[in-house]
């Protein structure tokens, strides 16, 4: 109660009518009170229909399952036969001889298709963001303008089909798998790329390619020349994020059958030995988080640089 | 007199390591140029699905049982069925993710004090935890959490969502941290010193200053988990994912493209939509 009072205190009437005329005058759109009462009513309808048995999770024979995959199925066998003091010790060499044999080579794999699929969305957003900016070097006249907005929509329907369905869809058709996972994610990002680059060049700073322009460059060689250089640092550092998103989409990829983490996953679950799942799950949590770590290590290199 | 520049060096040598590790990458992948193209059966294939693209289903490609429902309907259920899941994910990833958020923050922390001592050790070990939580949380994929509950639990749609809600939430405490640190700190110093308590002055004084970044996010991450609520579909769950992975072993390619229609349709809604909250937002 105390502190009420002193807030009373500390606000004369004349002051809390006009604190009273500022807040019926903010600004309120009905957009976004619309835009709340609608995803709030779905929230609701999804939680209180028929879609989601939350009776069912919270079932005896789901726990029960949940009992058994943790004391029996996520256990090696080796470990399991294993007297009660060597269990850590059959442990560490079981993982050491899976990580040998397979999940090594296999996070290799993965940490190479995010970043081919990484260098190749870069590069093919770099190549559309002259078309996505809505300025660019002075240039803001109206067939500029709807240039800007048919190759944005370019860019959301890129970026509309979730990678994991493009992989599926591209894998039956190519002959290689890994181009497979690659071009999905590529594709994919390169619609997210195109789009941010393209608001990096309306914002950079346009001076020298102004410069250029007039003493008499074409535009597109004043954009190539003058203001991709100066706007490199933003270009590396949204890179460097799209690179984080690609491992981590990586290490699902493989699940329709190229042979790198996923692929191992999906062998596990379908032969039921979850001990090399969770394992696998391990490993792919390991080179996500290596590669968050490794990417914050070149932001910072790339912004300290600039 | 030239602009002071940074060591173009540093750049330099980023440009060529990525390049470097790109070739790296392709060679250790066996990429060449020929792999890009479909070859014999993937030649045929690719020719159908192309040709399909420019004329998708208006109904059902083959007989289908009767008592099926017609195909407009099975394809705005399968898309409302999308969001419903994309929406509970939400539902749960946003309220955590903020709560996350606000605990792994730094101006959190130094409400109380306003940077006039550092955080308490206990404190400290406090806000590492939540970092390493969200970690942790962000560091699987959606999709190997829900492998991970199919496996655990079998399939229950709840843990589907559950399990685009843990990294979701992870993803965003993290930007959301990152922008309430962002935040002028002058609102919540003046509070403080006014003698308003630290949770006051971070529901008054920081959050709705980093509320329009936040919800322009959380709007962008709702498209996202309607993409990963369509993947979940090829797990088994009655997202539009389902229909495109049952019409494509059936060979009906057609079909395929009409889902996946409906699905770029609704990213296209819901991406303008999102564009129209932000500008309002900003």
């Amino acid at each position: 109660m105390e502190p009420r009072r002193a807030q009373e205190a500390l606000v004369t009437p004349k002051q809390a009518s006009t604190i009273e005329q500022l807040r019926a005058s903010r600004e309120r759109s009905p957009f976004l009170v619309v835009t709340a009462v609608l995803l709030f009513l779905v929230a609701a309808v999804a939680w209180m229909g028929p879609t989601f048995d939350l009776g069912d999770f919270a079932s005896s024979r789901r726990a029960d399952n949940l009992v058994r995959f943790l004391t029996v199925d996520a256990v090696p066998p080796v470990v399991r036969d294993a007297p009660s003091g060597e269990k850590l010790g059959a442990a560490f060499s079981w993982a050491a001889e899976r990580l040998r044999s397979r999940y090594l080579a296999a996070a290799a794999a993965t940490l190479a298709v995010a970043v081919v699929a990484a260098i190749l969305a870069a590069l093919f957003g770099a190549a559309l963001a002259p078309f996505t900016a809505r300025s660019i070097v002075g240039e803001a006249s109206l067939p500029r303008r709807i240039v800007s907005r048919l190759s944005r929509f370019v860019c959301v329907l890129l970026r509309a089909i979730p990678e994991y369905m493009l992989a599926f869809l591209l894998g039956a058709l190519l002959p290689s798998a890994a181009w497979a996972c690659v071009l999905a994610l590529a594709i994919h990002n390169g619609g997210i790329l195109g789009r941010l680059y393209g608001e990096t060049l309306e914002n950079s700073d346009q001076r020298a390619a102004h410069a250029w322009f007039h003493s008499g460059a074409p535009r597109s060689t004043a954009t190539v020349g003058a203001l991709f250089p100066a706007v490199l640092p933003r270009f590396l550092t949204y890179f460097f994020y799209r690179l984080e998103t690609c491992v981590r989409e990586s290490t699902v990829l493989g699940m329709l059958g190229f042979v790198s983490l996923g692929h191992w996953i999906v062998q596990a679950r379908a032969a039921g030995h979850y001990d090399d799942m969770l394992l696998a799950f391990a490993m792919g949590a390991f080179i996500v988080l290596t590669a968050d770590l490794a990417s914050w290590f070149a932001r910072r290199a790339v912004r300290d640089a600039s | 007199m030239p602009a002071p520049r940074g060591p173009l060096g540093m750049r330099a040598l980023t440009l060529v390591i990525i390049a470097l590790a790109g070739l790296v990458a392709a060679r250790y992948l066996g990429l060449d140029l020929a792999g890009v193209l479909p070859r014999d059966a993937g030649k045929a294939m690719a020719a159908d699905l192309l040709g399909a693209a420019l004329h998708p289903a208006l109904d059902y490609e083959t007989e289908v049982p009767p008592g099926t429902p017609a195909f407009g309907l099975k394809i705005l259920a399968a898309l409302w069925q999308t969001l419903l899941f994309a929406a509970a994910a939400m539902s749960i990833a946003l309220p955590l993710g903020l709560a996350l958020g606000i605990l792994a923050s730094d101006r959190f922390w130094t409400l109380r004090t306003q940077g006039t001592r550092p955080p308490s050790a206990l404190q400290r070990t406090l806000q590492i935890a939540v970092r390493t939580l969200i970690a942790l949380m962000r560091s699987l994929h959606e999709l190997l959490w829900a492998v991970l509950f199919l496996a655990a639990l079998g399939l229950n749609s709840a843990a589907a969502v559950i399990s685009i809600a843990i990294p979701f939430a992870g993803t965003l405490a993290k930007v959301g941290s990152e922008m309430i640190d962002e935040t002028t700190t002058q609102p919540p110093r003046a509070l403080v010193g006014a003698g308003a308590r630290p949770f006051t002055a971070l529901f008054v004084g920081v959050l709705p200053a980093a509320a329009p970044d936040l919800l322009s996010y959380a709007f962008y991450r709702f498209e996202c988990a309607i993409r990963s609520a369509a993947v979940l579909g090829f797990f088994g769950y009655p997202t539009i994912g389902l229909y495109v992975a049952q019409s494509f072993e059936n060979y009906q390619l057609r079909e395929v493209w009409t889902y996946l229609y409906a699905l770029i349709a609704l990213v296209v809604v819901v991406e303008a939509w999102s564009r129209g909250v932000r500008r309002r937002l900003s």
